[in-house]
């Protein structure tokens, strides 16, 4: 007759047999990634020696602290204003045309170096050197785009 | 309905099928289209209004509006996006985008995919507080009103899906939230946790707990950390755009830390398939897909959140061999060798027929095929059976004596379409509650017709529209004596009967004596009750009998099955859709463990071992000599042990010493064995008896495929890695064969089922590759192609013709004046089975601790018992002791007791036993009858207050929508508010 069995006797490994399996398993992989681990310890090396390792392990081990600092200084209102104002600028970047940028920066390059040469003449402009100027080609096209450009920046502040 | 229109839509002509929806056309043209609350399922809940479009000028959603000739539709005119932005911004007032800390933000969050496809950057109202607290008071999920968007889904799906009718939104309200019984906590009330409000969640209003902090890479993060992480991302204001973008990155990283595995549930019949999502071994979710044939997003509390058990410490995880009074552990070798000497000697010594195999309903058809293949070439005898024996035998047989196959006629779906459902002897929203879930939806909403013929009083009992308690073990009576009185009335399907059903003459004569007077007293159904069924049955388009263990545990099982079919047979029910027979299987693989030819009298297929051209196809395969003479069955070998005959067994995953009636014999057998091997995942009963453990492994550790109660046969992938030391059930086999010097050399399941299949006819066209995925197959050909619905070219039989079976009708087994009572017993929701399983998992454990006996009030006070008394119940066979739950469930003198313990206490099979059914041997378990002693007159109640049990239920139909659009806040963005019925879509396309 069989009676019924609710034990069951665990093979309750020793210290020393889980430390041999331990080693065992950790030597196999150690075999198999030698080349990844021995750069890793270089690396770590490296690491140490700089300090940066030791940083590192007093950041992490106090990374709840050091993300609610990081956290609790972040929504302070000038930060908020800070990463809003720079989003904005980084927003609007975005949507401006890179080749129309890249063609007034020449085109302010030039510009400069005009009125180097003129600062360097001297020269004294009166009223009627003003209309006259208008006349000029490249000037009244600068001056459209001028006006142009405070119109935009006017509708812009309307919103 | 094959009539087209012609539509512009976005200035492309396009010709459309009358009647379609909008959206539905869109969906399938890949167009895409905001929408958040629409769903194939539900179809147009209409609340979300994200699915706007410009239809002839008009404000439409896509969503409710069908396409008609000359239409113009607009999906992203300048009116139809401004309309969907306004809904896109009325919602986002409801639910704040945390995404990247969201446990939710899994890549399907519909709320975070609409408004990303939607380019939304802002919101013009800011997320207010809804001002209730998170409810937490549910073991397995949580409600946050605060991110709820108000779709209503969830209510929809509660309401007319699962059809529990827990859920509403108090539309009139200043804040309208999810209310739980109109207001309760959701632990409170009547909601029995089946976990579809959930899947259906378009957001993270309803979570499971097993989500939360566990999901995301930064989702951990203690509350004092996390708000002002929110706080943070609120101050700064990104545009939206940006939040999605590094919430996106935070998916891909969870990518690569949750699996997501298809799989089949084990907890009954229906076959629910979903995903299984896992982060290294702990279950995150079970999360169900529309893609599900059989349930879609549908499951029930064990499928959704009955998974504790895989993880259990509890689990076997090394071989065990028996030494002196304990187990101790063994390597595989050792204990392989064992089995292998042990059992070959046995048979050596005295025969191959000393030895018995006993195969399991729940491990897949591959590891099925196995134990039959083990047991008939490696070991040479037909002894083996399977644990249907305890169950389905008969229903199999009734319905292979009648149309030629053992199954199920058609689908689930043909079940929603019948027009009348018959239920005898079965209590599906207990036992297969998706299943229940479908006759209750076509009931509610689509004028389905229901009669409950049961014992006891369960859900589909008070969902009836004919709701009738024959005496125990007299069904036969009553199906023949409505058969007789329509034919005699004339309202039988003559013209069908002619063509396609022998023995006519024959069966007119048998059912003459039961005539509605004959049945009314043997029954104890009036009359009045049988003519109202008849007239049910000749009013129906289709009629369904689905029946479960009240007909088959009895024992005139096997002839009342037969008197099913005889039924639908005269009523033209068979060779059709939305109609015929439907035995609800209990277990995943009750169907296929069968279907494998683990039976003593077949091989794979059904077909015959005394067949000797059958024989000699399996002994080519097999290359040995195969006995001729079919072998003993469960309840025949336990005989032989008795008998000193059978010497030795082999089961697997089959808790027998409680499954089995008359436990205390099946356990003094167990005790007899020479030799008893058990492969088992946790230490069970039956396994303490062991002389060798092997562990095997549960559903989620292995592939395969199980079969359904509608033959459909389903794949389940490896979720998880074997635990321990254990092994799949198919290796473990494979193994045990290889040690006694036969050289199997399976690699993988689709190698076992591709053999099954070359040798089975019903298979013939199914391999794992017409299963990937979400794919099935249903067999039900001799030519072996799938068959969802049986015999529409003719019955299974050589002449192609149905057969009205001749069996007469068996009373119920007599027991002595003492024994008083009539002992109903089987499964309550919460668990399954005798428990080894789902006592393993806290929340199910909280919410149903104990078994109890339910005793009629009427009983109770001519005992003086009330609840939580404590009373002992006798039997001729044992004696059990277990507290009282007084409940109108039961009338008179019929007790019920819940199958669901393992303990020598207050396990129901101490009680049973004795008669069998009389042609399969299926254990009566439904015929005892006990005497109840009062131990103690009070205690405490068994079912806690917070079981569902004890709440009620706040039916309506559906979300009702409308009441939202009657506020008077409510600023319409449609031109049209049309309140589409709940049901309509799918009465449409049924």
């Amino acid at each position: 007759m069989a009676k019924p069995i609710s034990t069951i006797k665990k093979n309750e490994l020793t210290e020393e047999q889980k430390k041999s399996q331990s080693l065992e398993s950790l030597l196999s992989e150690v075999a198999q990634n030698k080349d990844s681990l021995l750069e890793t310890l270089q690396l770590l090396q490296e690491l140490h020696d700089s300090g940066i390792l030791d940083a590192l392990n007093s950041l992490v081990k106090a990374k709840e602290k050091v993300a609610k600092i990081a956290v609790g200084q972040m929504t302070r209102e000038p930060v908020t204003n800070l990463i809003n104002n720079t989003m904005a600028a980084g927003g609007a970047l975005t949507t401006l045309d890179p080749e129309m940028t890249k063609k007034l920066m020449g085109s302010v390059a030039l510009g400069i170096e005009k009125a180097q040469q003129g600062l360097q003449e001297d020269s004294k402009v009166g009223i009627l050197d003003l209309l006259k100027v208008l006349n000029d080609p490249d000037i009244n096209r600068a001056i459209g785009f001028g006006l142009n450009l405070l119109k935009g920046v006017g509708e812009g502040l309307k919103e | 309905m094959s009539e087209k229109v012609n539509v512009v839509i976005n200035g492309v002509e396009r010709e459309i099928e009358k009647g379609t929806r909008i959206l539905d056309y869109l969906i399938s043209q890949d167009i895409q289209h905001p929408h958040i609350c629409y769903s194939e399922v539900l179809g147009p809940v209409q609340s979300c209004d994200t699915c706007m479009c410009e239809v002839d000028g008009n404000i439409m959603r896509a969503c409710s509006t069908e396409v008609e000739e000359g239409m113009n539709i607009l999906t992203s005119s300048e009116l139809a996006k401004n309309a969907q932005e306004e809904a896109m911004d009325r919602i986002l007032e409801n639910h704040l985008l945390y995404c990247t800390v969201c446990d939710n933000n899994n890549g399907n969050c519909r709320v975070h995919n609409t408004a990303e496809m939607m380019g939304v950057e802002h919101q013009t109202r800011p997320h207010r507080s809804k001002g209730y607290e998170v409810d937490m008071s549910h073991p397995f999920y949580r409600y946050d009103a605060d991110q709820c968007i108000l779709c209503g889904r969830c209510v929809e799906t509660c309401q007319d899906l699962q059809v529990n009718e827990t859920l509403t939104i108090d539309w009139e309200s200043k804040q309208p939230r999810v209310l739980w019984d109109g207001g309760t906590s959701i632990n409170e009330s009547s909601c029995v946790s089946c976990g579809q409000c959930v899947t259906v969640c378009p957001c993270n209003a309803l979570m499971e707990k097993s989500m939360l902090g566990n999901a995301g890479v930064m989702t951990s993060i203690e509350d004092d950390l996390l708000t002002p992480m929110i706080d943070l991302v609120k101050a700064v204001e990104p545009d939206y755009q940006t939040i999605f973008a590094v919430s996106e990155v935070e998916a891909a990283m969870r990518e690569n830390n949750i699996e997501k595995t298809k799989t089949v549930c084990t907890f009954c019949g229906v076959g629910c398939s979903f995903e299984v999502w896992t982060k290294d071994h702990e279950i995150l979710k079970i999360e169900p897909s529309e893609n599900s044939p059989v349930n879609s997003v549908s499951t029930c509390v064990k499928g959704k959140f009955g998974w504790d058990f895989v993880n259990s410490q509890e689990r076997i995880t090394t071989p065990l061999i028996r030494k002196g009074d304990e187990f101790v552990e063994a390597t595989w070798d050792e204990a392989l060798t064992l089995v292998a000497e042990k059992m070959g000697a046995i048979k050596d010594t005295y025969g191959s027929d000393s030895l018995g195999f006993i195969s399991s309903s729940k491990i897949t058809n591959e590891e099925n095929y196995l134990v039959q293949k083990l047991s008939r070439q490696v070991f040479g005898t037909n002894n083996v059976d399977n644990c249907s024996r305890y169950c389905q035998s008969p229903a199999s047989w009734g319905l292979q004596q009648t149309g030629g196959i053992g199954g199920d006629s058609g689908t689930i779906k043909d079940i929603a379409g019948a027009g009348l459902v018959i239920l005898v002897g079965c209590a599906p929203a207990e036992g297969h509650p998706v299943l229940a879930s479908r006759i209750k939806r076509a009931h509610k909403l689509h004028g389905q017709k229901l009669i409950t013929v049961d014992v006891r009083r369960h859900e589909m009992a008070d969902r009836a529209d004919l709701f009738v308690r024959p005496k125990q073990g007299t069904d036969y009576v009553w199906l023949s004596a409505v058969t007789k009185y329509m034919i005699d009335k004339g309202w039988h399907d003559e013209a069908f009967i002619q063509k396609h059903v022998n023995h006519y003459g024959e069966f007119l004569d048998m059912i003459n004596p039961y005539t509605l007077e004959e049945a009314e007293k043997i029954t104890g159904i009036t009359k009045e009750a049988l003519i109202q069924m008849a007239e049910m049955i000749r009013d129906a388009d289709g009629t369904a009998i689905c029946w479960g263990m009240g007909v088959t545990q009895n024992i005139a099982g096997s002839h009342t099955s037969v008197a099913i079919a005889n039924l639908l047979l005269a009523t033209g029910n068979m060779m059709r859709r939305n109609a015929g027979a439907f035995p609800l299987r209990g277990h995943n693989n009750v169907q296929g463990a069968s279907d494998m030819g683990t039976m003593p009298n077949i091989f794979p297929g059904y077909q015959q071992v005394a067949n000797d051209e059958v024989r000699a196809k399996f002994e080519k395969a097999y290359g040995v000599t195969l006995p001729a003479e079919p072998g003993l069955d469960n309840i025949q070998m336990l005989e032989a042990v008795d008998k000193d005959e059978l010497k030795a067994m082999y089961i697997v995953g089959e808790d027998m010493a409680w499954v089995d009636a008359d436990s205390n014999h099946t356990q003094d057998m167990l005790a007899k064995l020479d030799f008893l091997v058990v492969q088992e995942i946790f230490l069970s009963t039956t396994a303490q008896f062991a002389d060798v453990i092997l562990p095997g492994v549960p559903s989620l550790e292995k592939d395969g495929t199980f079969t359904n109660t509608e033959r459909r046969v389903q794949r389940l992938y490896q979720a998880l890695e074997p635990t321990g030391n254990a092994k799949p059930d198919w290796w473990i086999l494979q193994e045990v064969a290889k040690k006694m010097g036969y050289n199997w050399n399976y690699e993988h399941p689709s190698e076992i089922f591709a053999e099954m299949a070359s040798l089975t006819p019903f298979f013939a066209h199914c391999n794992y590759n017409v299963l990937e995925g979400w794919n099935s197959f249903s067999w039900g050909s001799p030519d072996g192609t799938d068959t969802p619905v049986l015999y529409l070219d003719g019955f299974n039989f050589p002449d192609k013709k149905a057969r009205f079976g001749l069996f007469d009708y068996v009373a119920p087994v007599e027991f002595p004046e003492e024994f008083d009572l009539a002992l109903d017993n089987g499964r309550l929701l919460e668990h399954f089975h005798e428990g080894n399983l789902t006592h393993k998992s806290e929340g199910l454990q909280y919410k149903f601790p104990k078994v109890f006996v339910e005793v009629s009030p009427e009983l109770a006070k001519e005992r003086g018992v009330k609840d939580g008394a404590l009373v002992r119940l006798v039997s001729p066979y044992g004696a059990i002791r277990l507290p009282v739950l007084v409940t109108d469930r039961v009338e008179g003198k019929t007790i019920y007791v819940p199958m669901h313990s393992n303990s020598h206490e207050s396990a129901v099979n101490l009680l049973t036993g004795g008669a069998v059914d009389v042609v399969t041997h299926t254990p009566a378990y439904k015929q005892t009858k006990v005497r109840m002693e009062v131990l103690n007159q009070e205690g405490e109640n068994p079912l806690p207050r917070f079981n569902p049990r004890n709440a009620t239920r706040t039916p309506q139909m559906g979300l009702e929508i409308y009441r939202k659009w009657e506020r008077g806040d409510y600023v319409p963005l449609a031109s049209i508010n049309e309140h589409v019925q709940p049901g309509m879509y799918d009465r449409r396309n049924a």
